[in-house]
């Protein structure tokens, strides 16, 4: 009896870690979607930073601007493409890794994650608005207001642009 | 050579740390005992109790707290966690001072500067008075409190008192004090009871063996 | 029950409790919801104000956690963790019957509770509480014991003075940390309060959801360094390339019977860390610690004879300690390594050295391998470690110890972790007749959670 109260329980197991596979894997379509690129307040004095600077910044690493201030970084949303895209470029994690970190981060009193903005629309008319403020877009969505910092080097667009 | 040596020491000290030294586990006049790893007084040491103010002992039985060991002095034996003198010697002023018990007198003057003020005379040996027992003479050296006197003092034991002689009876190899042989040493006789034998000896009646009535000899280890 | 089947049926339970990871983010209510490009035409007058409402209620919110203002206050964060356990020790002889609990026991390790606030743009604050069951079922240490065992040796329950007198069990609260932070730069951060000694890895990591193995290695709750001290913690970093590199300096009251909240010598415990962090192949992240500290227990005497109606304090019990500690993780894809390495000498004030102890060495390591599997994050790993007492009845009547753990760690979620593991202790230079005279084996699993 005990025998088989432990296969069905296995079975069960078995079955149930298929069944979470597959849901899984449905979060994992998320897919690149153009150049990212990282945008600034207007007063950050400087015009360039590199992909481990950026990982620090948005890893809440207090980070300086240059300018007497410290990085604000504004998160996009959670599940967005583009959240994802550049996690798993800058921060080398995906979004599942991204949520473990933060948990991690948390118990170990070590900060909390970037505030996330609800769109790009909303980053966009902040970013002038906050002193040090540094977030991410859609190349295609940088707006006035705004300066475009170039990665290691390169604009989007450039060849070898690293977002 | 000295300075790259010094260097190499400070550099491991600043590396492993200077407080622990495996050759100095403890504290003064202490030793690790492997088997326990813990502290105990070296050999011939005792603990020098800490001066702490114990009113009314949780544990009366508990060790009190000590600051290490020190060395029994000169003369000096550790038994349990008391320096004692060592057999022949005596507690003085500056430690353990060899006794003067027995030793040769004329008068009192003579024993003055040792432990034993009195000069029994006429034999002539210093020792002390006014013992109430012989458990306050020196035993160890068979001493007996002789009470019969106004003075009470503490009496030596008999001379020739256990010498080896070879006949049985009267011997001339023994002492006037222990004149008898039997069994190979000189024995007091005509004892009464044991007050009139050293500490060690016991008044035996020995009238079944000899036949004489009343034959009676101060003996050690108990009567045959 | 056998510890396997029982562990197959908590990781069968486990995975049932699989939610969708999409739920699973670190801000709530998320979704897909991809803004693929910003609108070109023109927006209603409607949407402008919506949208210029959303902006000015983000800007507070953001404002206020840059600098908050008097009459608002900082907004208080609550989270924290927790786990349940189920542990099962083998026991070999009767020493172990004695001082170990061979039955299958369930219990809630820690329950630790953090409160978090930003006071301005540079002032954050960290409160962590620890809550235990304990002190009811711990021994009452004025019982008789063995000497009377008709008598009821555990702590007797409080009364429910609300409930008729009836039986109350208490509990205890632990504070973990407590301290105010100022951040003047990223290389200059300063805390004051009581905070995690800086060493290691898992000390300050502590939380058992970030903890892979099923408890924390032996040698880490020792006591090389204090687990937390009171008093300053400078710390910063700064970035090179790829590379991170930091410090932490602390000042603080070392340890003692009143360290908490005070000092029974002038002479403040120093400690430091520094660690670097590089992403190269893999990430690789190292670090080596330090801590000196003086230890005193001061106690009060009465002299009747000394004239004074005032009791006097005189120094008990005192010794100097120096702790060192180097530890690395290095981690390359799904596999990680990681190991730590602690030496801690302690020489007592001879003038203050309890009867019979002796100056002590003491070292300990672990090494820890891990690798997760591209499926359930089912993470196996194996645990190696070794710990050496300096002292011949260090550890159960043994001066070193051997242990070696092989378990499963399952990230059900990003907030729930189910860990199961055997570990068999093995005894070295042990004394016959004790604890440590026969190897000993732990079945453990627990479940943790962060909230």
């Amino acid at each position: 009896m005990t025998m088989r109260v432990y296969r069905f329980l296995s079975a069960l197991t078995l079955g149930a870690a298929i069944a979470g596979a597959v849901v899984g894997e449905g979060v994992a379509l998320a897919n690149d979607d153009g150049a990212i690129a990282v945008v600034v307040n207007a007063n950050v004095p400087i015009d360039e930073i590199s992909v481990s600077q950026l990982r620090r910044v948005f890893l809440s690493e207090p980070t300086e601007t240059g300018g007497g201030n410290r990085f604000m970084p504004l998160n996009q949303k959670p599940g967005t493409n583009v959240r994802e895209a550049f996690d798993r470029k800058v921060l080398k994690l995906d979004a599942d890794e991204v949520a473990k970190f933060w948990v991690d981060q948390r118990i170990r009193g070590k900060g909390k994650p970037p505030r996330a903005i609800p769109n790009a629309k909303l980053l966009l008319r902040l970013l002038p608005r906050l002193d040090g403020a540094i977030a991410y877009v859609r190349a295609s969505e940088v707006g006035a207001g705004v300066k475009v910092l170039k990665i290691d080097g390169k604009k989007p667009g450039d060849p070898g642009y690293p977002l | 050579m000295t300075k790259p040596n010094s260097m190499a020491a400070l550099s491991l000290c600043l590396l492993a740390g200077c407080l622990y030294d495996a050759n100095d586990l403890c504290g003064p006049g202490e030793m690790i005992s492997e088997a326990t790893s813990t502290c105990v007084c070296a050999d011939n040491h005792v603990p020098v109790v800490r001066d702490i103010s114990i009113l009314v002992p949780t544990n009366p039985t508990a060790e009190p707290p000590r600051a290490g060991c020190e060395a029994c002095g000169t003369n000096e034996e550790a038994v349990g966690n008391e320096c004692k003198c060592v057999a022949g010697f005596v507690r003085g002023a500056n430690g353990c001072v060899e006794s003067n018990l027995g030793a040769s007198c004329a008068s009192d003057a003579d024993c003055a500067v040792g432990d034993n003020t009195y000069c029994r005379l006429p034999d002539g040996y210093c020792t002390s008075t006014g013992c109430a027992s012989s458990d306050e003479c020196n035993v160890d050296a068979d001493y007996a409190c002789d009470a019969s006197e106004a003075t009470a003092f503490c009496r030596r034991p008999p001379v020739g008192e256990g010498a080896v002689c070879s006949g049985q009876g009267p011997d001339p190899a023994c002492s006037a004090e222990a004149p008898i042989c039997a069994s190979g040493t000189c024995h007091v006789a005509a004892c009464v009871t044991d007050d009139d034998c050293s500490p060690s000896r016991d008044c035996c009646d020995l009238s079944a063996f000899t036949g004489q009535s009343g034959f009676t000899l101060c003996m050690a280890g108990g009567c045959p | 029950m056998n510890p396997s089947k029982y562990l197959t049926i908590l990781f069968g339970v486990a995975v049932f409790a699989t939610p969708d990871l999409s739920l699973a983010q670190d801000d709530a209510g998320a979704a897909m919801n991809d803004e693929a490009s910003v609108e070109a035409e023109a927006m209603s007058a409607d949407e402008e104000a919506a949208l210029s409402a959303e902006e000015e209620a983000m800007l507070a919110s953001l404002s206020s956690e840059a600098d908050v203002s008097a009459d608002q206050g900082p907004s208080l964060r609550f989270y924290g963790f927790s786990d349940f356990s189920a542990q099962k020790y083998v026991l070999g002889n009767d020493a172990q019957e004695f001082a170990l609990n061979g039955n299958t026991a369930f219990y809630i390790g820690n329950l630790n509770l953090y409160m978090d606030a930003d006071l301005t743009n540079n002032f954050t604050s960290l409160i962590e509480v620890r809550f235990l069951f304990t002190p009811t079922g711990n021994d009452d240490p004025t019982t008789p014991g063995l000497l009377d065992p008709t008598v009821n040796p555990r702590q007797a329950p409080a009364m429910d003075y609300a409930d008729a007198n009836r039986p109350i069990d208490f509990g205890g609260i632990e504070l973990e940390r407590v301290y105010i932070q100022y951040t003047a730069h990223s290389l200059l951060r300063a805390r004051v309060g009581r905070f995690l000694t800086p060493w290691g890895i898992w000390n300050v990591d502590h939380g058992s959801p970030v903890i892979i193995s099923a408890s924390r290695p032996y040698v880490i709750g020792e006591g090389f360094f204090p687990e937390a001290q009171t008093g300053l913690e400078v710390f910063g970093n700064f970035g090179a390339g790829d590379a991170t590199f930091g410090y932490h300096l602390t000042l603080s009251n070392g340890r003692g019977p009143i360290e908490q909240y005070g000092d029974f010598d002038s002479n403040k415990a120093v400690g430091g860390r520094v660690w670097m962090e590089g992403r190269w192949v893999g990430a690789v992240k190292a670090g080596f610690s330090g801590y000196y500290g003086k230890a005193t227990d001061r106690r009060n005497q009465f002299d009747p004879t000394s004239g004074s109606v005032y009791p006097t304090a005189f120094v008990y019990e005192q010794y100097d300690e120096v702790a060192y500690a180097a530890d690395v993780q290095y981690t390359y894809g799904r596999f990680h390594v990681q190991g730590e390495a602690a030496m801690h000498d302690r020489a007592w004030n001879d003038d203050a050295r309890p009867n019979g102890q002796a100056d002590n060495r003491r070292f300990g390591t672990y090494g820890l391998v891990a690798y997760e599997l591209p499926w359930f994050n089912l993470r196996p790993y194996a645990v190696v470690q070794y710990y050496n007492t300096g002292h011949n009845d260090g550890i159960g009547g043994a001066r070193d110890i051997l242990v070696s753990e092989l378990g499963l760690n399952v990230r059900v979620t990003p907030n729930v972790v189910l860990k199961g593991s055997v570990a068999q202790a093995k005894f070295f230079n042990a004394i016959p007749g004790t604890v440590a005279a026969d190897d000993l084996i732990v079945a453990s699993s627990q479940l943790s959670w962060a909230f």
